[in-house]
This record gives structure tokens, sequence and C-alpha cells, in this order.
């Protein structure tokens, strides 16, 4: 007879009670988060801080490399050197070929005498002009090649094929300088990988460690639960939802600090830019990155729960 | 319903409290466990619902041999179980209702299904009007009822009760020992462990009697 009562009361399908369950203790572990609110807060910010250290780095480096992009674009430039012995029909029919290549798209000229000139007014004295019985500068092409041309190798393989024209005497790559920048780039970019991983890893430790915290306190529950037939992941359930709510409340602060540190550094960074005759306007992070942020910051809110909780549960039989 | 077969139980730091018991108790039997403090009662219920392992020998109970279950099992075992613990066991943060609803709700109902039976068993307990008191709030006595009510909420077929009659007075714990009598009559099997001998004679059931970890009498023959 009681028994058959049992049975009419049981829910529908297993599938029920689950999600049944799982919906009790994702807001009854907000309802506890509440309740402690400012303990809870402090923990929030700390986890929030330590998601937005890495998170700043990683903008920081996305709009260094825009603007060595800009850069790039702007210097690349190959130099040539004409033999010195060019009669001015020679000089023509090379600046006209130059002029003619496809993958070069501005050719600038100096001719021995302008060359001559800059250098008698860099030295500040136009005597050296006298001085000198003949000119022993080379005419100079500066080249720039076009804006789809722009990675090392083909820049390469351009200034090679000048290098072989008859009347070239050297053609040079400017690039070092930029190749040290886009090494320096990449050093920051796993920088900001170890970083990242390093504070995750604090996350991971300072979540797992509010959640020991917590369960300390409920040491004596956890036993009372087991002792009336509670499966562990019953138990678990609830410091599972409090490490996932951690997560999220401080992923979309740290979302919202990095925001306004962005915000922050637009005006300076403008009137920086302008002062070298620029604009610049700092890429703050998009919608997917922002999100992506909350979906790691609440895993990593799970897995430090997960693994504090599994401790304390061993300690019961 | 509860077997043991030659069980020792010796703690980690080396004291036996049970040498060599073997024992039987039948499905629908009520029985009473008896002996000086420290004897080794608590610790024979203890190992009835697995939350201490035996040394040596045998424990079955519903017909399962308990060192053979898995951890995963474990729970399930102690579901078919209600026990009153020595010290009542309550969660200090969560309301008397809440106490007595946690076996229906480590079984998965919610709490819209179980009012009744959770208030069913509180009247029985006579603490009907105090379900929304915090455990810490109520006398040793009224903490030791809640037990009891948890401990029947979900008509489990095998009751174990450690001292149920401790804190309460003679007129009430003649009433709980009324309601034990009432859950045995519609089919339960109960074993009590008590050293309130006057209650036990008065009552003409099993008496088991445990000395310093021996099973001086199993009440039988
Ligand atoms: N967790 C433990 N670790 C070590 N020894 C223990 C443990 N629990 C109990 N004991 C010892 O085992 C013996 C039996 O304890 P038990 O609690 O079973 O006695 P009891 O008969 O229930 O006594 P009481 O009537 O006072 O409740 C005691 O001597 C006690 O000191
Ligand atoms: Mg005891």
């Amino acid at each position: 007879m009681a028994k058959t009562k049992h049975k009419q009361r049981r829910p529908k399908t297993k599938l029920n009670v689950y999600f049944a369950c799982h919906m009790r203790a994702c807001f009854a572990s907000l309802g506890r988060m509440v309740r402690a609110s400012f303990a809870n807060f402090i923990t929030i910010l700390v986890i929030a801080i330590a998601l937005t250290l890495p998170l700043t780095f990683y903008v920081a480096t996305k709009n260094v490399s825009l603007v060595t992009q800009d850069w790039s674009s702007a210097s690349t430039q190959i130099t040539i050197y004409l033999k010195a012995d060019l009669t001015r029909i020679q000089t023509q029919d090379v600046l006209h070929e130059l002029r003619a290549n496809t993958n070069i798209a501005n050719v600038r000229y100096i001719s021995p005498t302008r060359g001559l000139n800059q250098f008698a007014k860099v030295l500040g004295s136009s005597e050296i002009t006298h001085l000198l019985r003949c000119n022993p500068l080379p005419g100079v092409v500066i080249l720039q090649p076009i804006l789809s041309l722009r990675n090392p190798a083909q820049l390469q393989q351009l200034a090679n094929r000048l290098q072989e024209m008859s009347s070239v005497d050297i053609a040079q790559l400017d690039m070092q300088w930029l190749q040290r920048l886009d090494g320096i780039i990449n050093l920051a970019n796993s920088a900001v990988f170890i970083l990242a991983l390093l504070l995750g890893f604090g996350v991971l430790l300072i979540i797992g460690n509010t959640i020991r915290l917590a369960t300390r306190d409920e040491h004596r529950e956890i036993a009372v639960f087991k002792l009336v037939g509670a499966t562990n992941a019953f138990i678990r359930r609830p410091f599972l939802y409090i490490g996932i709510w951690y997560g999220f409340f401080s992923g979309v602060i740290a979302w919202v600090l990095v925001s306004v540190i962005i915000d922050w550094l637009q005006a300076p960074v403008s009137s920086l830019a302008s002062s070298y005759g620029g604009r610049f306007i700092l890429q703050g992070l998009s919608f997917d990155a922002g999100l992506s942020l909350v979906l790691i910051s609440m895993f990593l809110g799970l897995m430090g729960a997960w693994i504090t909780v599994n401790r304390s549960l061993k300690a019961h039989y | 319903m509860i077997q043991f077969k030659n069980v020792s139980k010796k703690y980690t730091n080396g004291h036996e409290a049970l040498k060599h018991v073997s024992l039987h108790i039948r499905p629908g039997e009520m029985a009473f466990l008896t002996g000086h403090s420290g004897a080794g009662k608590s610790t024979l219920l203890k190992l009835i619902i697995a939350q201490e392992r035996v040394s040596r020998g045998q424990v079955i109970v519903t017909g399962k041999e308990l060192d053979a279950l898995s951890r995963g099992q474990i729970p399930h075992l102690r579901r078919s179980i209600g026990v009153v613990f020595q010290d009542a066991q309550l969660l200090t943060q969560q309301t008397v209702f809440e106490n007595v609803a946690l076996p229906l709700l480590v079984s998965g109902f919610n709490y819209y299904e179980i009012g009744k039976s959770v208030r069913a068993a509180l009247d029985m307990v006579g603490l009907l009007e105090k379900e929304k008191y915090l455990p810490l709030s109520l006398s040793g006595g009224e903490q030791q009822r809640v037990s009891i009510a948890r401990a029947i909420v979900n008509r489990p077929t095998l009751i174990l009760a450690d001292e149920p009659t401790g804190n309460l007075d003679p007129e009430l714990s003649a009433e709980i020992m009324r309601l034990f009598e009432n859950l045995n009559a519609s089919g339960t099997t109960m074993l009590i462990a008590s050293h309130d001998l006057s209650l036990i004679a008065s009552m003409h059931h099993r008496v088991l009697t445990l000395k310093q970890g021996m099973l001086i009498n199993n009440g039988k023959d």
C-alpha cells in the first residue's frame, strides 16, 4: 500500500528527475552565494582581476600587431644602387624598365648630383662638392613594391631579380628591422600564452580554494548527506554550480574591466598617434572573444570546484 | 535481513570494537541491542550501513554482501535503511522540514511531491508544528525526534536506531517505542540499540547483548 503511493509520486521519467535536480542545485547554489554576498563579491573580484591581467596583455599585443601591419605596408622598400658608369640614356632605360614592372608601385630616383647635394647638406658645408673632383656617388632608386607583395619571401625574390639586371650594382631589401619587430611580437605572443596559462591555473586555484573553504564548513553536512544515501553526484552538484556561478560573474566583470581600461587608454593613445601625424583607434575585445572569456572562466570554475569537492567526498565513506 | 558471520572490527587505532560476532535478524523482526557503554553497539550498526567496513567476516544486508558492494552501490543500500543516529546528525542550516525531507530528496523527489510524507512523519513524532524551525533551536529530545522522523519518512524496510530515546523522558520514550512497534507491525524490521534496560524489559522483544565487543547473548534459544 505504502509502496504504490510512492510510485505515484515519483516523477514520470528519469530525465525529468535529473533535470529537476540540476535546476534545484543550480538555483540553490546561486541563493547560497547571494546570502553570503560580501565574501563572495570579494572572491569574484579576485578571480576577475586574475582574468583581467592576461586579457589586457592579449588586447595590447593585438593592437601592437595592428600598428606594425600599418608600418610594414608603409615602409617596406627596396633600394637599388646603379652602377657608377651609366650614361644618362642607360639610366633612363633602367627607370623606364622599373616603372613598367607590375610588382613595383612607386619608383623614386635620386641622381648622383642630388645625392651629393643632400650629402653636403647633411655635412652642413657646400665645400665638399668643390673638394671632390668628380661625384663618387652612384644613382639610387628607391622602390616600393605593390601591396599584395608583402611577405618576406616574395620581397626577397623581387630584390634578387632586380639584382640580376645588368645596370644594377646592389639591390637591397630594407626589411631587417621589420623582421626583428615581427620576432619581438611573436615572442610577446608566446609570453601572453604562457602568462594566460599561469594565470588560468591561478584562477583554478583561487576558485578551488574558495570551494574548499566552503566545503570545510559543510564537511559534517556532506557526511549527513552520505548517511541518508545521497550519491556523490548529488552532493557534488551544488558545489559545481557554485564554481560555475563564480566563473560566470568573474568572467563578466573581467570583460567589463578590460573594456573600461581600453576606453580609458583611448584618449592618450590618440594624442600620441596624432603627435606622429597618425590616427589610431584601440581595438577592444570582440563580442566573440568576450563570450569565450566568460565560457572559459565558467569552465575553470567548474574544474576548480570539481577537484576540491571530490577531495572532500573521498574523506567520507 | 541482517546476517553477521564471524565479524570482527578493528579500528585503525588498533582498538578491537567487535570480536567474532555472528547473528541473524529475520525480515519483520524487532530486536534490541544492549551492552555497556563502549561495548560496540554503535559500531555494529555502522557496519550495517557500510559507514565502517569489517576487518574480518561477512555482513549481509537484504541479501547483499556489503564488502562486495562498490562505492556506487552504497547510496542505494542506505536509501532502503532508515537510521536514527545517536547524535541526531541533522543539517544545522536547514529547517526541520528540509531535514526530514532529505532521504526523499536524495532519491529524486522534489519538494512539491514530498510535503505529505514529511508532515506525516513529523506528526508521528509529535513535531508537526515545528517544521519551520532550525535544529539548533530545538531541545535535544526534539532533535532526536526529527532524526526519527527522517529515518521513517521514506518507509524503509529496515530501521536501525542508536539510542533513539537517550534524550527523552519516560513518557515520550514509551510513545516512540509504541511508534516503532506499529512500524514493525506493518512489516518493518527493527534493530534498536539501547541501554534503557527497564524499557526493553517491558517490551518482550528479542534482546541481543554485547560485552566488550563480544555477543554474549543472542536473544535466541
Ligand atoms: N572511529 C573510531 N576509531 C577508533 N575507535 C573507535 C571508533 N569508534 C568507536 N571506537 C571504539 O570502539 C569501542 C566501541 O564503540 P561504540 O561506539 O560502538 O560503543 P557503544 O556500544 O555504541 O557505546 P555507547 O553506549 O557509549 O554509545 C569504544 O571503545 C570506542 O572507543
Ligand atoms: Mg553508541
